[in-house]
Order: structure tokens, then C-alpha cells, then sequence
């Protein structure tokens, strides 16, 4: 992954977000160890404080589970919490964009789900 | 514990301030970035905090101690930048070796082999390097000192872009290594904004922020919209920068205190919210102007 | 946090070895001045008038290393002032110093001068003769043996005046580096003395003054004394001048 510094999500989100990649994609498995703050800080060039900040983050969402002088480890409903927390927050976000953009170009709500319904047969039909 | 600590440090030059009533205090072993346009008192300040000169008035503390001609502060602090003057008669190799005689926690193999993966001629004087080359060297002279203190006034001069990449990586990957406090002054914030903890703004003597480098990204936002409608939404608010768009439109930039409801608001308003890059909410601080260079041709 | 802990001497110590390898310029101008000290003697100091007979003549030169020594003085004068330009000022300061570290080793290192510009202008006199001996095909050499005892005083003597110069020249150009205007005002002052005092009194207080109080006194100790003296009021009047000075622009 290579960071956006000129997004707007602030470094220690997108790291965050990395790991929580990292965790669905099964590179790291439940209770083994998570990345150091300094080998995180290494892989991207950061500030080990930033990275620290991502970690105490997934801390704070029990995503991460610390054991003292070890490290921090995957917590066994992990992938859970990832999943809800993608589904509610980026997806809720993006539905609340489109919904908004939809307004300022005059889309009607039933245009709308319209063009919703045709988007993921479209996904499906690729699949 | 602070490793730096000013108290309405003030330095006058002639009836100049080149700092004014300048208070500060820098954690040990951290990153800190201290941003300014030319002749924003960078050097001053660093100079201070290095004891190459005496303040005016205010109080200052490095290590806890008073840094003008102070041994312990010199032993463990260096000052790096592109002024330094090194002997003619030494070669870089016989420079490096000087430094580790002076510097206890100076890692020599370390120099020897940056030397030579930037392609440094070891028998060549400093005087007889390009510019780029003297920045290098300096700055590998800077990072091998391991002080606990180590301060780089604007240290990629002359370098180029891959030098500097280089240079932030390493600088990092020494940090982690060995944490140690290390100061940066520069005009270039966006490409060494990510190994920073913290950004000191400093703009004609006075400090304008010392911030943590998270907070930075949502200190101001940017709004642009219709004329009328952003004067009614923001009346009150302190505007930091201002352009105007065609004839309608305006582009503002203002210190981010507003309210989850009032940014929904402005959404819903049709005023696009954007986000101010660092390096972007500096300039804008520290200009001169509300319009910036716009308002020096606006006049005519 | 973890401080590296300092030791003033060994600071200076470092600071001295560092001078004796940077400021090696020097040694090339010592070397430059005293062959050009020594080129100029060759001919002589001064000649006695020769007598010649049917079988042989005379002729009487007489040597003296006095123009190496005094051209090493000019020198030691001249390097002290030179080390205290901004620019050797500054280079003290990219390690660890501070002014009295950079000042102690400053003096360290023209005492050090001292003692190779005595021992380079003594090894001259040698060299001066073989010179002599090769350019007039002399038929004898008549030299003043010393006694070991006499050796070593003169030797030291040698190195307290380089030495003295030095201090002055140092003073001199910690006063400059305080004030441009003491460059002019000072070399102004002594020289105006000396036009004045040469042409209406045939004679300079100055110079009369100083060499009363050190080329005048029979006492060995008596001498060494006063050097002392002379150089630590000129030492501890440089130290504190330029305790004031600020480094790097």
C-alpha cells in the first residue's frame, strides 16, 4: 500500500485501514501479532507515534487485544468488527453521498434505486 | 521530560525581532518540524537553542540548562545546516574520524557506508563538493552523531528529490533505532509531513501553532460556494485565506471550529467542503495578505 | 534522558588535536617564511672589512639566525590573527566546544607553534651554514659552541618570544573580530609611534618600552617571569573579550 498523504483521512486512519485489510485477507490470523508500531513505521516510512495512533485505535475497538511487554495481538471477533463497522460507517457514508449528489443533479429517488438495482446486476453478472 | 523550553524568548536585531516573546516546549524524542518562510526566525530560534548566540530577553532552557556556551549542551546536541565550515586540510574521511573523536555516541561504520551508497569521493574536501554533496555529507554527519539533540536547519539545500527521499528514510529508520530528539526546519512540509510527530509554525518572530502533525489536516477547511451564501454561513468566523471564483464564486479557507450540524449544513447549502493539504494552511497563515499574491495585481 | 556526560579538558584536548591536523596551512607558511628568512641571510648579516697579503686574503662575514627568528615571529603574530577569523571561529563550533574549550585549545595550539617555529629557526642556523659553505667556498666555519645549560635556555627563550607574538597577535585579532575599526586603529597607532618617534626623537618609546621590559633582562627567570606574566594578562584579556563574540552567521 502506498499512503495518500494529501487525503483527507489523516495517516493513522489509513494505517488503521491497512491492517484492517490485512486482518480480512487473512494475512494475519486471530491471536497472532499484530505489526509493531516500529515495523509499521518502517514499512511506510512514518512517524512511529502515527502508526501507534492506528493501533491504538484498532485497541480502542477491541479489533486488537494488547498483552503487556508482547505486543498487541488479532482478537478472536476481529473480522466482526471489521466487517459491521465497513458496512455502517464507508458504506453508510457512500449511500448518504450518493443520495446527496443524486439531489444536486435532480435524480429522482426512483431513478435512483433504478440505477442501484442496475449497478449490482451488473457486479453479479461480471461475477 | 522537555527537551527544549522557551519563555517569551525575544531576540532583536537592531530594532528588528527576529523572535518575539517566543514560547515553546519540545518533548524529548520527538520528530519536530519547525515551518516558516525566509526570515521567519527559524535560524534565529535554532541558533539560540544551539547557544551560538545569547537571547535579548525571555528565558530559554535546553536540557534543563541555559545552552550559551554550555559544554554539556554542546556534547549533546549538533547543529546542522548549509553554512557549516570544515576544514580545508581534512579530507571527509578524516572528518568523519574528527566527529567520532568529539561525539561519544558517533557510529562510524554507519557514516563510512552512507558515504559511499551516496556516492561521496571519501578523499575529497567538503569545499571542493557541490552543494548537494556538502547537504549529504552534513546531513550524514548530523544523523551518525546520535546527539540527543539533533537540529537540521533546512538540511535538503541543493538536494534532489531522491537524495531527499533517501534522506527522510534514513533519518527515520535511525530515529526508531536509536530515539533521540531531533528538530527540522524547512519550507518543504508536504514531503517530510508523514515521519513527523509535530509542526512548530513560526511566522516574523511570533509562533502561530505547535500542533501534533494529526491535528494539522483538520485545523482549517476550505468552502467554496456562491458569494451570499458563504458570507451568511460564516460571518463569524475567522477567515484565513480568500479567492475569489469567477464572478460568483468564492474559495475560502477558515479555522475549523465549526460543528458537526453546521458542516451538514453547508453541505446541504451546496457549498463544497474541502480539506487543506498542511503545506497549503502555512502559506495561507503566514501570508501577508487575506488574498495572497491575487491582491498585489487586484490593486492596480 | 540519557546524556553523554563532558569533560572539560578532554574537550580540549580534542579540540588541540583537531587544530594541529586542520590548521596545517600553517606549518606551509612557516616553512615559506623561513626559507625566505634564511635566503636573505645567506649573504650574510654583516662583513667585516678583509685584509689580503701576497699569500692570502681575509674576509670576514658573520651570521646570525636573528632574520629566522624574527620573520618566525612575524609569523606566529600573524597565524594567531589568522585563528581568529570568523571562519576558524566557526569551524571549532561544528563539534563539541564551547568559547573557553575553543579559546584553551587556540592558546594550546600556539604554544605548540611556538615550539616548532623554535625548533625549525634553530635547525636553520645548520642550514644557513651549509648554504654558506656550498655558495662561497669558505675555508673556515667559526661557530660559538653552547653549553647544554645555555642550549636550553636560549631554546626556551626562543619559544616564550614566538610564543609572546602570538598572544599578541591573538589579542589583536579577538579586538578586530570585536571591531573592524581596531584593524586599522591599531596597526595605525603603533606604526604613526614609529614614523614620529623616528623622525623628531630618533627613537620609539614603544619599542624602547618593550624591548626594556623583555630583551634587556640579564635574569633568566626574571625573563621567564615576565613572559609569563605578559601572556597570561594577554591570554585572560582575549578569553574574556571573546566570550562576547557570537558564532556562526
Amino acid at each position: 500500500m502506498i499512503l495518500d498523504s494529501d487525503s483527507i483521512k489523516p495517516i493513522y486512519v489509513q494505517i488503521a485501514e491497512w491492517l484492517e485489510t490485512e486482518i480480512l485477507h487473512d494475512h494475519i490470523k486471530v491471536d497472532e501479532k499484530m505489526y509493531s508500531q516500529y515495523q509499521l513505521a518502517d514499512m511506510f516510512t512514518i512517524n512511529p507515534a502515527t502508526a501507534a495512533k492506528g493501533i491504538t485505535m484498532l485497541i480502542n475497538e477491541e479489533i486488537l487485544y494488547k498483552k503487556r511487554g508482547l505486543g498487541t495481538f488479532v482478537s478472536s471477533y476481529a473480522k466482526g468488527i471489521i466487517l459491521s463497522k465497513r458496512k455502517n460507517e464507508t458504506l453508510n457514508k457512500l449511500v448518504e453521498e450518493l443520495v446527496s449528489e443524486a439531489r444536486h443533479l435532480e435524480v429522482s429517488e426512483k431513478e435512483l434505486i433504478q440505477l442501484i438495482i442496475e449497478a449490482n446486476s451488473n457486479v453479479k453478472g461480471d461475477k | 521530560m522537555n527537551v527544549i523550553e522557551t519563555r517569551q524568548l525575544t531576540k532583536t536585531y537592531g530594532r528588528k525581532h527576529a523572535l518575539n516573546q517566543f514560547s515553546i516546549s519540545v518533548e524529548e524524542k520527538k520528530i519536530t518540524a519547525l515551518i516558516g518562510r525566509n526570515g521567519a526566525g527559524k535560524t534565529t530560534l535554532l541558533k539560540l537553542i544551539s547557544g551560538f548566540d545569547r537571547q535579548t530577553s525571555g528565558e530559554l532552557k535546553v536540557f534543563s540548562e541555559k545552552p550559551y556556551n554550555n559544554l554539556k549542551v554542546s556534547a549533546n546536541m549538533i547543529f546542522i545546516d548549509d553554512n557549516m565550515n570544515l576544514p580545508s586540510s581534512l579530507n571527509l574521511s578524516q572528518l568523519l574520524i574528527v566527529a567520532n573523536n568529539f561525539y561519544d555516541k558517533f557510529d562510524l561504520p554507519l557514516a563510512e557506508r552512507l558515504i559511499d551508497y551516496f556516492s561521496l569521493p571519501r578523499t575529497a574536501t567538503h569545499q571542493s563538493l557541490s552543494k548537494g554533496m556538502k547537504s549529504t555529507f552534513n546531513m550524514i554527519f548530523g544523523l551518525c552523531s546520535r546527539c540527543a539533540l539533533t537540529i537540521f536547519d533546512e538540511p535538503t539545500t541543493g538536494m534532489d528529490s531522491a537524495v531527499r527521499k533517501d534522506f527522510y528514510r534514513a533519518l527515520l529508520k535511525d530515529y526508531i533505532e536509536h530515539p533521540r530528539s531531533i528538530v527540522l526546519s524547512s519550507h518543504l512540509l508536504n514531503e517530510l509531513i508523514d515521519i513527523l510527530e509535530e509542526v512548530i509554525l513560526i511566522n516574523k518572530g511570533n509562533l502561530i501553532f505547535h500542533l501534533p502533525v494529526e491535528e494539522l489536516k483538520s485545523y482549517a477547511i476550505g468552502l467554496e460556494g456562491e458569494n451570499e451564501l458563504l458570507e451568511e454561513l460564516i460571518h463569524s468566523k475567522e477567515i484565513i485565506y480568500k479567492q475569489h471564483i469567477g464572478v460568483k464564486n468564492t474559495y475560502l479557507v477558515i479555522k475549523n471550529d465549526l460543528t458537526k450540524q453546521e458542516l451538514v449544513k453547508l453541505g446541504d447549502s451546496g457549498i463544497k467542503v474541502t480539506a487543506i493539504s498542511p503545506d497549503d494552511l502555512c502559506v495561507h497563515l503566514t501570508a501577508e495578505t487575506k488574498g495572497g499574491i491575487d491582491d498585489v495585481f487586484n490593486q492596480g | 534522558m540519557y546524556l553523554t556526560k563532558v569533560n572539560f579538558w578532554k574537550v580540549i584536548f580534542n579540540q588541540y588535536c583537531y587544530k594541529l591536523k586542520s590548521y596545517a596551512g600553517s606549518y606551509t607558511s612557516l616553512v615559506m617564511v623561513q626559507l625566505i628568512a634564511i635566503l636573505l641571510s645567506v649573504g650574510g648579516m654583516s662583513h667585516m672589512g678583509g685584509g689580503s697579503s701576497e699569500r692570502f686574503d681575509i674576509e670576514v662575514s658573520i651570521y646570525s639566525h636573528a632574520l629566522v627568528l624574527i620573520f618566525t615571529m612575524f609569523w606566529a603574530f600573524a597565524t594567531a590573527i589568522l585563528i581568529t577569523t570568523k571562519a576558524y571561529r566557526y569551524e571549532d563550533f561544528n563539534f563539541v566546544t564551547n568559547r573557553i574549550t575553543s579559546n584553551m585549545s587556540n592558546i594550546l595550539f600556539l604554544l605548540t607553534i611556538g615550539i616548532i617555529g623554535a625548533f625549525t629557526a634553530s635547525m636553520s642556523f645548520y642550514l644557513n651554514k651549509i648554504i654558506a659553505l656550498l655558495v662561497y667556498d669558505y675555508d673556515y666555519i667559526i661557530y660559538t659552541t653552547n653549553s647544554l645549560a645555555e642550549t636550553i635556555t636560549g631554546f626556551s627563550s626562543t619559544v616564550l618570544y614566538i610564543f609572546l607574538c602570538g598572544a599578541l597577535g591573538y589579542l589583536l585579532g579577538v579586538l578586530v573580530q570585536i571591531n573592524r575599526l581596531f584593524g586599522f586603529v591599531i596597526p595605525a597607532l603603533f606604526i604613526g609611534e614609529l614614523f614620529i618617534g623616528a623622525s623628531w626623537y630618533d627613537y620609539s618609546a614603544i619599542v624602547n618600552w618593550i624591548s626594556g621590559i623583555y630583551t634587556t633582562e640579564a635574569s633568566f627567570f626574571l625573563f621567564v617571569f615576565k613572559v609569563l606574566a605578559s601572556l597570561i594578562i594577554l591570554f585572560l584579556a582575549s578569553i574574556t573579550l571573546s566570550n562576547r563574540l557570537e558564532v556562526r552567521r
